[in-house]
């Protein structure tokens, strides 16, 4: 019994709150259960599901009230867990879902086993084709049809019991396999004509027998990417009609209901393949088929209460109604257009005509019964069946009129808007988000799409936007959202009213469209939504509560009715605007300008009276349409400089005046952000036109503007040095910067876009770093970062790679310094940094083994002056401060990457004038730190999490020592995963095995080592320069691979030593070979070390075997197999061997996994059983 | 007890059913090819090689056959009036009558929609017509070869392989089943596979 339950009953009791006999009672009532359990768990199978249900029953007869699979002592366990989650878990169920885990792996490897079989004996007999006779192939193609059921039926009755789930999916996937493989195979050896619809069929069929027979979920997908295939070939490539689709899929369904995901894929790909078997006799039909199948999908979800149901069918009305907003579909559609020819069969036709029509009556009964039902029982008619009803009658009678009224199609987009109009009001007063993300998502797209009407799309689009945007903040009650949709809105529309960015834009195609009746629609829509929104939001009553709870004075009311009020304002203005611009031509800029001008006075009358922050955009937007105005440029750099400085001018006030400090940081990022985005946008425009720098700005049209900035920033300036604030100097220098350059870029070349990001960059670099080592606001370290990565942008455009993975290097390093400096704990930073670091490694290697990067010209974008510049700034900040820091607290890892950061910087600026510093070098020297620092922080400070990066920094450069060969890397990449195995042996100091770990590394290495295998790349090459730096990367590789391993495991005595010894001298001997063959350019060593890489690989799969079988680990060993297979026949299939050494790999591989497997479970199930006896 | 029964009987059924589809695509072969040569109608037709590589299928000889474009002018005239062989529909099944000439090639001298009711013929599918021609798609343009020998094939470039015919056996409904490929060495057609078997002992 459990003793956690068993102290309870101690407890109990103790306290006298049970007798003694009561006590007693419950214990043996307890016991005997538990025996009970644990007999039944021993005898029964788990996998079987028909024992698991009957399990099920026992224990639900014991404990009715429980329908898990619990038995009646877990249940107090739960119930107690409840409240203490100390409480243990009890081990049936546990072993439960071991047992589960197990079934699902083994059953992936049988099917992978199955497939090796099937493949190899397929590739045996091909090889042999002509020799092996006729009336032989066919008995052996009769033997391949019946050996998996016969196979089956004959262990079945040897076992005397049913088999597992896992080995019936294996039955079942071979038998489907065999069965295709050998009607193939007959076809083949009489040389039939081929018809491969015929043989779908016959397979598709006898695959769902099957599945019916094994009850298997393979077979059962496996007859349902059949039927796919069937109905593809069969209505698009032959042009026969895929009429046993309906049959098959209503076969299949019986088995897909009992599960849930089956019955998904089963609903997803009927959904799907309708469309394709559909005769198209009658074109279009599949609108109304769709449309049905949408309306019973919606039904069903509602009646099941199925949330992925329902997920997918808003999904299909989502994609039906964007596909249905398309006018093409509706054109030349129905009865006018029967295809009456030959390639149609008319047979095909009325299958299609009689399913269309019995979905069609289906969803109308479905819904029509809904509705009928909630009035006979007196309940409010549910809109959306109403709406359902609606649709599905709309789209039957657009089907009819597409079929005789010509041009008619166009009308077909407008009709689905106000539909998706109906839906997503609907959800506005029902409060239902998914159907309003919905509806607003087809909205906007249908306004996308073009074809309808600018002006109404256009105030429908915002009015719905705004509408979405004030309801979810409604429901949030957050007031300041309300002025914070309005202003986004109204920023975008500034944005997109700009003439330049309107031509790009296909919606402003189609004014020219504009029609009386769309006015008069798009009227009393914006009618409708305002007055419903109006009434909705302006309460004066909640203001009146307000006053009479919270005390809040009648100006606070006025305020907050205010703030709304000013929305309804701005949309009737934009109504105005809008039906104005139609009537008298007037151009949009003047709209836009008219109406963001209000919307902006708006904003800044409530950003002074409610000190709303997001009102400050309301601000940018009245500043840069005034400049645009001003100007009629729509340079980018002027925007985001604006925007900077009226930001910059916001967060001041908030900050000084409103004494909101809560928001400086988060000012200060944005302005940043736009100074980013300065710079993308500059760079990106450099490239089209070479001066881009020219807004035809005069000095006279700017007094007034600069008149504006000067007083934002002279207020602020005069406080700061009164109040000797030196804190905002960033700003107020970007600030000031910004206005020199906007007024005299014109009269001086100086003052062009390059130089403004530089000396902006300059400032809030060298401001941050002031804040944060003088007055330790460490805060401003994301500053620095920043300014670096805008730097870094900047100069990595056009640039070679090497500059640019050497800047990324010194940034993180310099993030590694200022931040591990002053962080506590630095054990996760340093892994972060250093596994970035090891990264970026195998990224410069990526880049550089690229041959047309390396021919690539190395552009230089910057002058040898900025170079210096920039490299004066960064030195002392990089290096040599956390040099000196480093240095003052014996802080030698560190240093060795302060080192790494100087050899970066050391690269970067002498890879323009010697050869000697290019990648290669780079990378070499870089590894060499990475192997030293890893070492160092491993061995010496004992920080075990270092050995990953040690190991992956050592491959990496060791692999400076490889030939071409993916299966050397592929080796090598093997041998550091053994290496870091003993690593994390050695440092954890226990005797457990992470196999989990070392397999995964080692899974990630196999991909890598296999992409360079297939790519047969050349990208290092040993030359006689190199053998210096060759033998030295030898010499420390073996020492830390293999010779300190072996020690170790000599000293400690541990059982596996030999075999690891064995291992490490032959790969000793291989490398020497290879070192030597390779240096005197010898052929033979090809071979030699072909043969000698896979004998290692098969002693290290041997070796990890054993150590799986020792601790009796399923996964590894089945980790050791998987990548022997793959070696193997990798290692076939790329040197043109035969089919019939193929075939005998496949074999033999399939037959290793199936054995294995079998061997292993046989003792897992030995050690657990003993387990349990043992615990009896 | 039902579920194990229902199964049992659905793997019964099963089995049986794909014993039945084996050994009705036996017999069909079988008695095909009976058929063939109690009639006579085994025919052979020029075809040249034109890709050695299936990526599904393996090893298989694609085969371009002369007969599969056939110039309109060597048509008959109910082929061109009645049948309106140039607007047949594509993938529409067809009856093409053939005749052999002097070396014992079978030519198509006329397309009918419906199944003539003697005389020899094979039947094909459209594929598409130009002003002067229409093509066809046979159903025995694939021929399997061991692999090695199919990438002697490919090795080769087709260049050694100059003539080619494939002899074919043909039921009374036209459909065709594959006898063999013959390659012109010298004088003689002999099987490809000892031509190439030789090919490969040199």
């Amino acid at each position: 019994m459990n003793e956690f339950l068993k102290s309870e009953f101690d407890k109990l009791k103790n306290d006298n709150v049970i007798s003694e006999e009561i006590y007693s009672k419950i214990i043996n009532y307890y016991e005997n259960i538990n025996e009970d359990a644990a007999k039944k768990a021993l005898s029964s199978d788990v996998s079987n599901n028909e024992t698991q249900t009957e399990q099920i029953k026992e224990q639900d007869c014991v404990n009715p009230s429980t329908k898990q699979t619990e038995t009646p002592l877990e249940k107090p366990l739960c119930e107690t867990s409840a409240v203490k989650n100390t409480a243990p878990v009890s081990p049936l169920v546990s072993k439960q879902k071991k047992e589960k885990k197990k079934i699902n792996f083994q059953m992936i490897l049988s099917i992978i086993s199955s497939l090796l079989i099937g493949g190899g004996i397929i590739s045996l007999i091909a090889y042999n084709w002509n020799d092996i006779p006729r009336f032989a192939k066919s008995i052996a193609a009769f033997v391949i049809c019946i050996m998996a059921p016969v196979l089956y039926v004959v262990l079945t009755k040897l076992r005397r019991t049913e088999f597992e789930q896992k080995s019936k999916e294996f039955f079942a996937i071979l038998w489907n396999l065999l069965f295709g493989g050998s009607i193939a195979f007959i076809s083949q050896t009489y040389r039939m004509a081929s018809n491969p619809v015929a043989f779908f069929i016959a397979w598709l069929f006898i695959s769902i027998g099957i599945t019916y027979a094994l009850k298997s979920y393979c077979s059962f997908c496996f007859s349902l990417l059949l039927t796919v295939i069937y109905c593809i070939y069969s209505q698009q490539f032959t042009c026969n009609v895929a009429v046993l689709f309906y049959p098959a899929m209503f076969l299949n369904y019986f088995f897909a209901r009992k599960n849930k995901k089956c019955f998904y894929i089963w609903l997803i790909e009927l959904i799907s393949l309708i469309s394709v078997v559909f005769e198209k006799c009658l074109p279009g039909l599949w609108i109304i088929a769709y449309v049905s199948i949408n309306v019973l999908l919606l039904n069903y979800a509602e009646k099941t209460n199925d949330k992925n149901c329902r997920i997918l069918g808003y999904v299909q009305a989502f994609a039906l109604a964007v596909i249905l907003a398309i006018p093409h579909f509706w054109e030349k559609i129905g009865f006018a257009y029967y295809r009456d020819n030959a390639l149609y069969n008319r047979f095909g036709g009325i299958v299609d005509y009689i399913v269309t029509f019995a979905l069609y009556a289906f969803g109308v009964w479905f819904t029509l019964s809904s509705v009928i039902k909630n009035i006979k029982n007196k309940n409010a008619v549910n809109f959306a069946k109403l709406f359902e009803l609606i649709v599905l009658a709309v789209i039957a009678g657009l089907y009819f009129c597409s079929s005789f009224i010509s041009g008619f199609s166009i009308y077909v987009p407008r009709i689905f808007l106000l539909f998706y109009f109906a839906l997503f009001f609907y959800s506005i007063l029902k409060d239902k988000t998914e159907l309003c993300a919905v509806s607003f998502a087809l909205i906007i797209y249908g306004i996308i799409l073009g074809k309808i009407n600018f002006i109404f799309a256009f105030a429908y689009s915002i009015l719905l936007a705004v509408g979405i945007i004030l309801q979810k903040s409604e429901s949030s009650k957050t007031r300041k959202s309300i002025s914070l949709s309005l202003i986004y809105i109204l920023f975008l529309l500034a944005i997109i009213c700009r003439p330049a960015i309107c031509k790009f834009i296909i919606v402003f195609d189609a004014a020219k469209e504009c029609k009386l009746l769309d006015l008069i629609i798009s009227s009393l829509i914006m009618a409708l939504e305002t007055f419903y929104l109006a009434a909705k939001n302006i309460n004066f009553k909640h203001a009146l509560s307000l006053h009479e709870h919270k005390n809040t004075g009648y100006f606070e009311q006025i305020k907050i009715c205010f703030s709304k009020l000013s929305f309804y304002i701005a949309a009737a203005l934009l109504g105005a605007t809008c039906i104005l611009f139609n009537y008298n031509s007037l151009q949009l800029k003047n709209i836009t300008d008219i109406f963001v001008a209000v919307v902006a006075v708006l904003s800044c009358i409530d950003f002074m009276l409610n000190k709303s922050t997001h009102s400050c955009f309301g601000l940018a937007l009245f500043v840069i349409n005034y400049f645009f105005t001003l100007t009629n440029v729509n340079n980018c750099i002027f925007i985001f400089a604006i925007l900077y400085l009226v930001l910059y001018a916001a967060h001041y006030y908030l900050g000084e005046v409103f004494q909101q400090t809560k928001n400086y940081n988060y000012f200060r990022a944005i302005s940043y952000f736009a100074i980013f985005l300065i710079s993308y946008f500059i760079f990106y425009n450099s490239l089209i036109k070479e001066n881009i720098f020219n807004p035809f700005i005069s000095v006279k049209s700017t007094v007034l503007f600069i008149l504006m900035l000067s007083t934002l920033f002279i207020i602020p300036v005069f406080k700061q040095i009164k109040e000797k604030k030196l804190n905002d100097l960033t700003s107020l220098a970007v600030a000031s910067i910004s206005i020199i350059f906007l007024v005299f870029n014109q009269a001086n070349k100086i003052f062009n876009a390059q130089s403004f990001i530089f000396s902006i960059l300059i400032i809030s670099f060298s401001i941050s770093c002031w804040e944060t080592v003088i007055n330790k606001k460490f805060e401003n370290l994301i500053m620095i970062a920043a300014s670096l990565i805008i730097c870094f942008v900047e100069l990595s455009f056009h640039q070679n790679y090497l500059n640019g993975i050497a800047f990324i290097s010194m940034l993180l390093f310099a993030l590694y310094y200022y931040a591990s400096y002053f962080a506590k704990d630095k054990k996760n930073l340093n892994m972060f940094i250093n596994a970035c670091l090891c990264f970026l490694f195998f990224i410069a290697i990526l880049l550089d083994v690229s041959s047309t990067l390396k021919n690539a010209e190395k552009i230089l974008l910057f002058s040898s002056a900025n170079r210096i510049i920039s490299t004066i700034v960064i030195l002392p900040v990089l290096i040599i401060i956390p040099s000196v820091f480093y240095i003052k607290n014996k802080d030698f890892p560190s240093l060795t990457c302060s080192s790494f950061g100087f050899v970066s910087l050391l690269f970067y600026l002498l890879n323009d004038y010697c050869n000697f510093f290019d990648a290669a070098n780079y990378l070499f020297v870089l590894s060499l730190f990475a192997v030293i620092s890893s070492f160092v922080e491993t061995f010496v400070f004992n920080k075990k999490e270092n050995a990953v990066v040690f190991v992956l920094s050592l491959i990496e450069f060791i692999r400076y020592s490889c030939h071409d060969d993916g299966i050397t890397i592929f080796l090598l990449f093997i041998l550091g995963a053994f290496a870091l195995f003993v690593y994390t042996h050695i440092l954890s100091g226990k005797n457990n095995y992470n196999f989990a770990f070392v397999t995964f590394v080692m899974s990630l290495m196999l991909i890598i080592s296999m992409l360079f295998e297939f790519s047969k790349h050349s990208y290092i090459s040993i030359t006689p320069e190199d053998c210096v730096k060759y033998y030295i990367s030898v010499s420390i590789a073996l020492i830390s691979m293999f010779i300190i391993p072996c020690f170790y495991c000599i000293k400690k005595r541990i059982k596996i030593n030999y075999v690891q010894i064995a291992f490490c001298l032959l790969w000793i001997v291989n490398f020497i070979l290879f070192s030597t063959c390779s240096n005197l350019n010898l052929e033979a060593y090809q071979r030699i070390s072909s043969g000698i890489s896979l004998g290692l690989i098969i002693a290290f799969s041997i070796f990890g075997l054993y150590l799986s079988y020792e601790i009796t680990s399923i996964k590894s060993a089945n980790y050791y197999l998987f990548f022997l297979s793959i070696a193997f026949i990798i290692r076939f299939f790329m040197i043109s061997k035969g089919l019939v050494e193929r075939g005998i790999v496949c074999i033999v591989c399939g037959i290793c996994i199936l054995a294995v497997n079998m061997i292993f479970s046989k003792k897992l199930a030995k050690t657990e059983e003993n387990k349990i006896e043992q615990g009896e | 007890m039902k579920k194990i029964l229902s199964s049992k009987l659905i793997f019964i059924i099963t089995l049986s059913l794909q014993v039945v589809i084996f050994a009705f695509l036996l017999s069909k072969n079988i008695m095909l090819k009976n058929n063939a040569v109690k009639n006579n109608r085994i025919y052979a037709f020029s075809c040249t090689l034109y890709d050695p590589y299936n990526v599904l299928k393996g090893r298989y000889v694609r085969l371009e056959n002369a007969q599969e474009t056939v110039n309109l002018k060597d048509l008959d005239f109910e082929s061109i009036n009645k049948e309106n062989a140039k607007n047949l529909i594509k993938n529409e099944s067809v009856f093409l009558l053939i005749k052999p000439d002097s070396n014992g090639i079978w030519n198509v001298y006329g397309i009918r929609k419906h199944k003539p009711k003697s005389g020899d013929f094979i039947k094909a599918k459209f594929n598409y017509s130009t002003e002067k021609s229409c093509y066809f798609d046979f159903s025995i343009n694939e021929y399997y070869m061991q692999e090695n020998f199919a990438e002697y094939v490919d090795k080769t470039g087709f260049k050694e392989i100059s003539s080619m015919k494939i002899e074919v056996y043909c039921d009374k409904n036209g459909n065709l089943l594959q006898k063999q490929l013959y390659v012109q060495n010298g004088s003689t057609y002999i099987p490809i596979e000892n031509y190439i078997k030789d090919k490969l002992a040199e």
